[in-house]
């Protein structure tokens, strides 16, 4: 029995008779599949057609690689900005938002203890303290032991530049103007830099 | 020829074992070298970068260059600072937390604790040998600073000789707290210099414009008499930070006084130098040398060097804003003054830093003046007054920011 097309088909729609199903399952086990497909020599015209399409890029000389100033500082910039822009996002990440606080301490003998993420503050006797989270400007009248808990800066009213404050250190904050116009912003270990009028106050009242 | 070969090798083995085990054991023993007491003639007080702080000795200051991270201790800033008595080697400081004051030596590896003695609720205003092996310290109480109590100290084995309340008045007609700024003894009495002050707010304060100076028999320390004097204010300064006083050849007390921003407060007295002569209850009423009207300015730490001269540090308020650049800011200048003829000559030195330091030492002809340039670095200067001479010596450098305190140990 002639395998072709129709009864295979027919054979996978399970329309085959019994004998031709067996004819086919015969022909599925034998080991040879019938006539290799015959090569036909190529037409002339479609090779030549084929080379002359491949030639156009097959002649020509291999690329060389050259160093451009131009493309480089293109690079430079980027990977540049990119370190900029991981240094941002990794500082933006690592330093907590700045919480803010508004308190006073009526107290003419004990200090107050404010502890806020961020930062602690011990605020003397007869002293009060406002400082906005959003522009990181610290109002206060009279004196305090500012710890903050990581790095920061923050803006003092009375002095055009910021003041960097790093963690694990504590800074003396005081002012003899009430309010504050010239803030004296020291560390606690430079107390002795102060009259000893102020370093005795400033010990006593911080434990210093 | 003697054969002597395996003699030698045995002699040869046995002195490199000897050198082995030698070696061995010194290397095992913790700490040999590194705990020899070191006594050179001079103390050199450093504070470095972050906050450290470091002491060097040295026989010399005329030439060389110091690192202190390798060429000094480090010290343990929670325990001193530079408010410190040096004498014969030793090191003596008041601990205002655990109220200790405790005796040190420095070893090549660090300063080291050889004596203790409780002094409780007690700050250090003023110190005083009475003899090379007693020590006496004046001051204030630790909570109100209105009372004036004495410790003296026998300093070898570390023990409380005698402690008592001192005769000087409390604070009154709304001053709040006292200063002691002198204390010596004058042909058998005590002198104590002192002024009171007042709180105007949490962290502002002024003092009275009036200057006292008390004399008292001792050792019973009843009051002789006391001087007040409205030429300016503040006598003296807290002497374990800086000089305020001292003798010369004849016997003379000369102290300076100190209302200036960084210890008055009063910037609309002078600072002056008055003198109490030899022999005398009393200060000397015909002696004043304006300060401010020859420099213009106020000055803090007088030093003597002989020959009725005197070296004064002085601030340019032309330079500094206030107190918040005060220690930061060059603008110190030195000058030597003439006690007698009342004249001034400015030494060419670098402006210096920092608001009060102990940073001249006079030796024969020699005085030796410690400058933290910011443009010149931290230098020594040697000055000889006879020629004039003025050299740079020995460099601190490496973590050295500050020069605070040049001291003589013997």
């Amino acid at each position: 029995m002639e395998i072709n097309k129709e009864l295979l088909e027919r054979y996978h729609q399970g329309n085959c008779t019994a004998t031709e199903r067996a004819a086919v399952e015969a022909w599925l086990q034998e080991e040879t599949f019938g006539d290799e497909v015959p090569v036909t020599d190529m037409p002339e015209n479609t090779a030549a057609e084929m080379w002359a399409e491949i030639s156009t890029f097959a002649d020509k000389p291999a690329p060389v690689k050259t160093f451009n100033f131009y493309t480089f500082g293109k690079m430079a910039a980027a990977a540049v900005l990119l370190l900029l822009a991981g240094a941002f996002l990794y500082r933006s990440v690592s330093q907590p938002s700045l919480q803010g606080v508004s308190a006073s301490n009526f107290s003419p003998t004990e200090v107050k203890n404010i502890n806020v993420a961020g930062y602690n503050v011990e605020l003397a006797p007869n002293s009060n303290i406002k400082l906005d989270a959003k522009t990181g400007l610290l109002h206060f009248c009279g004196s305090l032991l500012f710890s903050p808990k990581s790095d920061m800066e923050l803006s003092f009213a009375g002095l055009k530049q910021k003041v960097k404050l790093k963690t694990g250190q504590k800074y003396i904050v005081l002012s003899t103007n009430c309010p504050s116009d010239k803030p004296i912003i020291i560390n606690e270990k430079d107390v002795y830099n102060l009259p000893p009028v102020m370093q005795r106050q400033l010990s006593t009242q911080f434990s210093i | 020829m003697k054969y002597t070969g395996p003699k030698s090798c045995n002699l040869l083995f046995s002195l490199c074992l000897t050198v082995l085990v030698s070696g061995i054991l010194c290397g095992c023993t913790p700490g040999t070298d590194n705990d020899q007491v070191e006594k050179k003639k001079y103390s050199i007080y450093i504070l470095g970068n972050e906050h450290r702080e470091y002491i060097i000795q040295t026989d010399g200051f005329a030439a060389g260059n110091y690192k202190p991270e390798t060429d000094g201790v480090k010290l343990n800033t929670d325990i001193i600072d530079r408010d410190v008595v040096i004498r014969d080697g030793f090191y003596y400081h008041l601990n205002g937390r655990n109220h200790i004051l405790s005796k040190y030596v420095k070893t090549a590896g660090e300063l080291k604790e050889v004596g203790t003695l409780e002094i409780r609720n007690f700050i250090v205003e003023n110190y005083y040998w009475i003899a090379r092996d007693t020590l006496l310290l004046t001051g204030l109480d630790q909570k109100t600073f209105t009372n004036s109590w004495y410790y003296k100290i026998s300093v070898g084995d570390l023990k409380l000789v005698q402690s008592g309340l001192l005769p000087i008045p409390k604070p009154g007609h709304g001053f709040t707290s006292t200063s002691i700024g002198l204390t010596t003894m004058l042909d058998g009495k005590l002198f104590l210099g002192y002024t009171y002050h007042k709180q105007l707010d949490a962290s502002n304060y002024t003092t009275s414009d009036t200057a006292y100076i008390t004399s008292l028999s001792y050792p019973a320390l009843k009051t002789l008499h006391t001087d007040k004097d409205t030429r300016s204010t503040y006598p003296g300064g807290d002497n374990t930070i800086q000089n305020y006083s001292f003798n010369d050849e004849a016997g003379n007390f000369y102290y300076m006084t100190c209302p200036g921003i960084a210890l008055g407060n009063r910037t609309d007295l002078p600072t002056g130098i008055f003198r109490i002569n030899k022999g005398a209850d009393t200060l000397d009423r015909n002696y004043f040398f304006n300060i401010s009207a020859a420099i213009s300015n106020h000055a803090y730490g007088l030093w003597y060097i002989g020959n009725n001269k005197a070296i004064i540090r002085c601030e340019r308020k032309d330079l500094y804003k206030d107190l918040n650049d005060h220690w930061d800011v060059a603008h110190f200048e030195f000058y030597v003054v003439d006690l007698l003829k009342q004249t001034k000559e400015k030494l060419n030195l670098p402006l210096d830093r920092g608001t009060r330091r102990e940073c001249v030492i006079a030796e024969g002809d020699k005085v030796y003046i410690a400058v933290n340039s910011k443009t010149d670095g931290n230098y020594i200067w040697c000055y000889t007054p006879s020629t004039k001479s003025l050299v740079k010596g020995l460099q601190l450098s490496g973590d050295t920011d500050y020069i605070y305190r040049i001291d003589k140990n013997f």
